[in-house]
């Protein structure tokens, strides 16, 4: 995504340097119920920074960059928009939080030191098993926009129960249901659209198992077409157009009879159209959206310890249901999920 | 003509063998055949030369723990703070 190119910077890079850098998401935060010291820590850094109002006088996201001391004294931010690939304007966001910093002297614990500290939000159960996924628009069509030229990345935990599944040839309902709702979406431009229950026009997906000396290699094979219409201003938000995504999935999935797994591979290759409030400019018409899904490695770091975008709300209704709860601020179809969330 | 007749169905034997084989060969190769596909197909999607190098921040996902290393290090900390995880999906 566009974002992340500000920070393969070489400049940008080295002068974050001298700093501890963090990236987290407002929703493990600012949506979660428990008064522990991350809460009070990450709120009382926030409200230091002024924060555009709705018209309702709820404050927006607080969505930008932030730089502060352990202390928790804010001495430098910006809104996202304000620096979204400026490069100069990021440069002097650190020079200036950096500035600061040096003159500050920390004054006492920080906010939240008493509260209990919670354990690791959304902690990846132990029995999953980790992907990562990759989407592009390929190849992108002539005259697009250029953020449409940019990678989409996402993770995916898949409980072990289903891969055990998956190998004696039945596909979990859980499974496929993940697969559509939170992963075979275009997120290419950012926040991707969360589909309703009724907007899963048709899917099929087999799993055949075949026996290959001491190991099981599981071919997947299927077709989704998912298709939400468009919807006019409203009260709950701006117009959007018809968005959806059609295509054929095949993958591949081998576990030895030890129970290794050595290759978990699924590819979807059709075309998307139309685009999430948060993330316009798609190009025009019908587009090539591939998505693709890689057994996780060690070295794919984060891929273990940063949920699936999917789970931000609940990570029990990700495992269990594959349908995404909707965010307070999240303008999606009117349709309530297939299953109530719990 | 029961030599050539014999020749002829050596030959054809051989034949069948050759073809056989090939089969053989064939079905085996069929499975890393799909597996090639398939892999060159995810190839279309990976990350290309550069598309990765935001991760050279080293970033942090745990504020908390960003916070306590900044005061055992005596650093400040710059936070990305997205509606969605930065490091995640979006």
């Amino acid at each position: 995504m566009s974002r992340r190119l500000t920070f393969s910077d070489p400049d940008i890079i080295a002068a974050l340097a001298p700093f501890v850098p963090v990236a987290v998401d407002c929703d493990y935060t600012e949506r979660r119920p428990e008064r522990d010291r991350l809460r009070a820590f990450w709120e009382a850094l926030v409200d230091q920074r002024s924060r555009k109002m709705f018209a309702n006088g709820v404050p927006g996201a607080p969505q930008g960059f932030y730089v502060f001391s352990h202390d928790g004294v804010l001495h430098a931010a910006a809104g996202y928009n304000y620096v979204l690939l400026h490069k100069e304007k990021i440069l002097a966001l650190i020079a200036e939080g950096l500035d600061a910093w040096k003159h500050h002297t920390p004054k006492g614990p920080p906010p939240g030191a008493d509260a209990p500290r919670q354990a690791q939000m959304y902690p990846r159960p132990a029995d999953t098993v980790v992907l990562c996924l990759y989407q592009r628009i390929d190849p992108v069509p002539v005259g697009s926009n250029p953020v449409n030229n940019c990678l989409g990345r996402d993770h995916a935990w898949i409980p072990r129960a289903e891969v055990d599944e998956l190998v004696q040839g039945r596909v979990p309902e859980a499974f496929w249901r993940r697969l559509a709702f939170a992963h075979l979406r275009d997120n290419v431009r950012g926040f991707p659209f969360e589909f309703a229950a009724g907007d899963l026009k048709s899917i099929s997906l087999t799993a055949t198992p075949r026996r290959d000396a001491d190991r099981v290699v599981v071919a997947l094979a299927g077709a989704m077409t998912m298709s939400a219409a468009a919807r006019a201003e409203d009260a709950k938000g701006p117009a959007r157009p018809a968005i959806g995504y059609e295509c054929k999935i095949e993958g591949q999935l081998v576990v030895s009879d030890s129970g290794a797994i050595s290759r978990f591979t699924i590819v979807a290759e059709g075309e998307a159209w139309g685009y999430n409030i948060g993330a316009p400019d798609p190009p025009p018409g019908r587009f090539p959206l591939v998505i693709g899904l890689r057994l996780a490695t060690p070295e794919d770091r984060l891929a273990w310890v940063v949920p699936p975008f999917g789970a931000a709300g609940s990570l029990s209704m990700y495992l269990d249901y594959g349908i995404p709860s909707r965010r307070k601020n999240q303008i999606g179809s009117d349709e309530e999920p297939a299953r109530p969330r719990q | 003509m029961p030599h050539l007749r014999s020749t002829l169905t050596g030959a054809a034997r051989s034949a069948s063998a050759v073809l056989m084989a090939l089969f053989a060969v064939a079905v085996a190769a069929l499975p890393l055949a799909a597996e090639d596909a398939l892999d060159q197909k995810l190839a279309r999607v990976l990350p290309r030369a550069g598309e990765e190098d935001w991760m050279a921040v080293g970033w942090h996902h745990d504020l908390l723990a960003a916070r306590d290393e900044a005061e055992r290090t005596n650093k400040p900390v710059f936070m990305w703070l997205m509606d969605g995880n930065p490091l995640g999906g979006t």
